[in-house]
């Protein structure tokens, strides 16, 4: 019995000291330091020594060379649906030939973006090497401090050279500064403008190269188009951020002037802020499908691509349905700026603070904003941000609306880049939307929503 | 004496003073210690934080300093003119009508169910499917089939003649037609475990009823109806506690909108968790709701304690 009880006792001193030493391993497993980077960079070294160049021209090279000291890194970036980024993803496959740094490219919907890499920044986790910078998020990235300061990379003679001049001028301080210092790359420009269908503009007697010029105009040839199961009007008019948007670009139309006066409140309570309103909610609803009151950009598109709707505000970025060689549209459309104004969209891109790859993230941001990949793209959708281009006849003749968005870009007024913005334009899709489906009266949306606005601008201190 | 041998020779005496090898200490606290930090870690610590932050103006965002602020979040919430108020309108209507519905639909297959027919195993097998499809995937499945243009439902209607409204953009139809999403996901936990407890009836007590000339109503009435109604009283307080954080489905189907139609507590706690990551105000709310959640838990378990004294008070 001795025996036994010894045996038993034993037996669970070793299934203790077993799972003790098991537990004690995990540990050690979990907190052990990632491996070092300089053994990484040997290996990678030695790899590269033996590798044979994939470069096709001088400039592939110089990616070549830089890129294969991190050979094996790899890269992770937050994106919002496919279009412009798919085709960066795409353009990041040679990236990876070239250099042998591999990218993840983590597919959300698009408002998902915004509060993941904010998460990521502010709990300093750095899951996230290369963000996409809304401009309109920039604020309160910088207060998370999770943003890498440009300027030595850019200096830096290591790394291939950037002539940061031959960006748009605008778009540079827009997307890539912040109070005077370098923290991305004019990576999307973007600017809304103004698609409308020229054969049913001449199957009803308008003329086809004379687009709208006031919003109201919008609205009379609208009623003039919709006829049928056919509409004037494809509005993104559901609760998402590009109701939002489109209320902006009929506010800036109207009014030429941004959101907040001097003193930093809210101007949609003025004339103007108000007509926009009633635009919105009641005008624009009544030439566009019932639906659209729960649409989407992706909806919004769609219907004007398959013909439904003769008229949109969009983005340039989703608009490779209007010229693809198969789309139903082909040859009808034109382009023109918005009425009076467009807001100004875009993105930079830019290396987060916390990467422990620092280095070849920039080297990615680098690459995808060159002239080169943005001139090899510029056919399957990719938003370019470069002067020459929009300039240059071959890629104009590539993308008919190429020369509009440039145009667009030039008269665009930009969203505020407070730290608040993104909580400010939740305040307003909640009220535009709320409107549109006439859960408020226009004029009752947008004194709410002026009200909110106020509140919540003084609460953070931008009003006194 | 026999028994007190075989008692100690058969069994370890407990030892107060066994402790751990390793660590030295008594070796059940070590034993429990695995589970009371999981516990302490994903509950306590959270929910302790939470009510700590409620009290506080943190903002994630960091341009406002911290501070503590009392109630004020609470007061915030709770005064007439609040947006949350809005929300739990929207919550309680989801909740309410999604539940009886589901209650009624999950009673009346399982009757069916309880019955013998040709096919009955595959039905039951069928009427799985929802509980078995990822939320996400029949978010987005009903999200077109409600869709205006391609959706089958409005392709009916047409067919029909009629003219089909908007059901996820019309704040008419918004929230019943998220309703319906979560009954037809739903209504087959209520079968199975009202299923369950039909079966686990005794037959004698049927067939007695019915030899004393009961019509089937009556029975089911005054014989199976109090059988079953601890178990419904329990898959009401399941289904209702779920209903009230539903977010997924919501999440997916609109956003909260039209408007604010759809937005229930959860969204709302959402939106402004994470979309102006105020996070004392939305622990504040996260508190409340659970408050209200405990409330209505301790209301059915009531009703549960109250059923089974009068059932006890009957037998006497």
């Amino acid at each position: 019995m001795s025996n036994m009880n010894e045996r038993r006792r034993s037996s669970r001193r070793e299934f203790l000291r077993a799972s003790a030493l098991t537990m004690a391993g995990l540990t050690a497993v979990a907190c052990a330091p990632a491996a070092a980077p300089a053994d990484e960079a040997t290996g990678s070294q030695a790899a590269g020594a033996a590798r044979v160049s994939v470069a096709t021209n001088d400039v592939e090279a110089a990616y070549e060379e830089v890129g294969r000291q991190w050979e094996g890194a790899l890269l992770r970036l937050p994106i919002g649906g496919r279009g412009h980024w798919g085709v960066n993803q795409k353009a990041a496959e040679r990236f990876t030939e070239l250099t042998g740094i591999e990218t993840e490219w983590e597919d959300n919907p698009y408002d998902q973006v915004y509060d993941k890499t904010f998460l990521d920044l502010g709990s300093q986790s750095g899951t996230y090497d290369v963000l996409d910078l809304n401009f309109a998020w920039f604020g309160q990235f910088i207060a998370t401090d999770g943003l890498l300061r440009l300027e030595e990379y850019v200096d830096n003679p290591a790394f291939p050279p950037i002539d940061l001049e031959a960006f748009v001028p605008a778009v540079l301080e827009v997307y890539g500064k912040w109070e005077g210092n370098l923290y991305g790359l004019p990576w999307l420009g973007d600017a809304m403008i103004f698609p409308y269908n020229q054969a049913h503009y001449e199957a009803v007697g308008l003329d086809p190269q004379a687009p709208p010029a006031t919003w109201n105009e919008v609205h009379e040839f609208g009623k003039t188009l919709t006829h049928d199961d056919q509409y004037g009007f494809a509005l993104m008019g559901g609760r998402q951020i590009q109701a939002m948007c489109t209320y902006a670009a009929i506010f800036f139309g109207l009014a030429g002037k941004g959101f907040y006066n001097d003193a930093g409140e809210p101007q949609f309570d003025s004339d103007e802020g108000l007509e926009a309103m009633e635009i919105m909610a009641v005008k624009l609803p009544e030439i566009s499908p019932p639906a659209a009151i729960s649409w989407d950009i992706v909806q919004a598109a769609e219907a004007v691509s398959q013909g439904t709707c003769s008229m949109e505000i969009q983005w340039p970025g989703i608009l490779q349905g209007l010229i693809a060689e198969d789309s139903p549209v082909l040859g009808q459309m034109g382009f023109a700026t918005p009425p009076g104004g467009t807001p100004l969209g875009g993105h930079g891109i830019a290396v987060s603070n916390y990467s422990q790859n620092k280095e070849a993230a920039y080297l990615l941001c680098h690459y995808l904003v060159s002239p080169e990949i943005q001139r090899q793209y510029v056919s399957e959708g990719y938003a370019i941000t470069l002067t020459a281009l929009f300039e240059d006849p071959e890629v104009q003749a590539i993308n008919p609306y190429l020369k509009t968005m440039g145009d667009a870009m030039a008269i665009g007024l930009s969203w505020p880049r407070t730290e608040e913005t993104n909580e400010v334009f939740d305040i307003m899709v909640k009220h535009i939307n709320a409107a549109i489906t006439r859960e408020e009266a226009p004029d009752e949306a947008t004194l709410l929503m002026n009200e909110e606005i106020l509140e919540l601008r003084k609460e953070r201190g931008y009003v006194g | 004496m026999a028994s007190v041998e075989v008692s100690q020779q058969g069994r370890r005496p407990y030892r107060a003073e066994q402790r751990n090898r390793f660590l030295g200490l008594p070796l059940h606290y070590v034993l429990i210690a695995p589970t009371f930090l999981i516990v302490f870690g994903l509950l306590v610590y959270p929910l302790g934080y939470a009510i700590g932050l409620s009290f506080s103006n943190k903002i994630l965002t960091g341009s406002v300093p911290f501070k503590w602020v009392g109630l004020e979040n609470y007061i915030d919430l709770l005064v007439a003119k609040s947006e949350m108020w809005t929300s739990v309108w929207v919550t309680l209507r989801f909740a309410l009508v999604g539940v009886l519905f589901e209650f009624i639909i999950g009673l009346g297959l399982a009757m069916v169910l309880n019955r013998e027919f040709i096919g009955r195993t595959w039905l039951r097998v069928g009427l799985l499917i929802p509980l078995m499809v990822p939320p996400l995937a029949s978010g987005l499945v009903w999200r077109i089939m409600y869709d205006d243009e391609f959706g089958v439902f409005s392709h009916l209607i047409r067919a029909l003649g009629g003219d089909p409204p908007i059901f996820l953009g019309d704040p008419n139809y918004a929230l019943y037609a998220v309703v319906a999403t979560e009954v037809w996901r739903s209504s087959p936990f209520m079968v199975l475990v009202l299923l369950a407890a039909l079966q686990a009836q005794p037959q004698e007590t049927i067939e007695a009823a019915e030899v004393d000339g009961a019509s089937g109503w009556q029975v089911f009435r005054l014989i199976t109806l109090p059988f079953i109604m601890p178990v419904i009283i329990v898959a009401l307080l399941f289904r209702t506690v779920d209903a009230l954080r539903t977010f997924d489905l919501i999440f997916l189907l609109t956003a909260g909108g039209p408007g604010t139609t759809t937005e229930v507590i959860s969204m709302f706690i959402y939106r402004w968790g994470f979309r102006h990551f105020k996070l004392g105000f939305t622990s504040a709310a996260s508190i409340l709701l659970l408050i209200a959640t405990l409330l209505i838990c301790v209301f059915y378990l009531r009703m549960l304690v109250v059923r089974q004294a009068a059932v006890q008070l009957t037998e006497r």
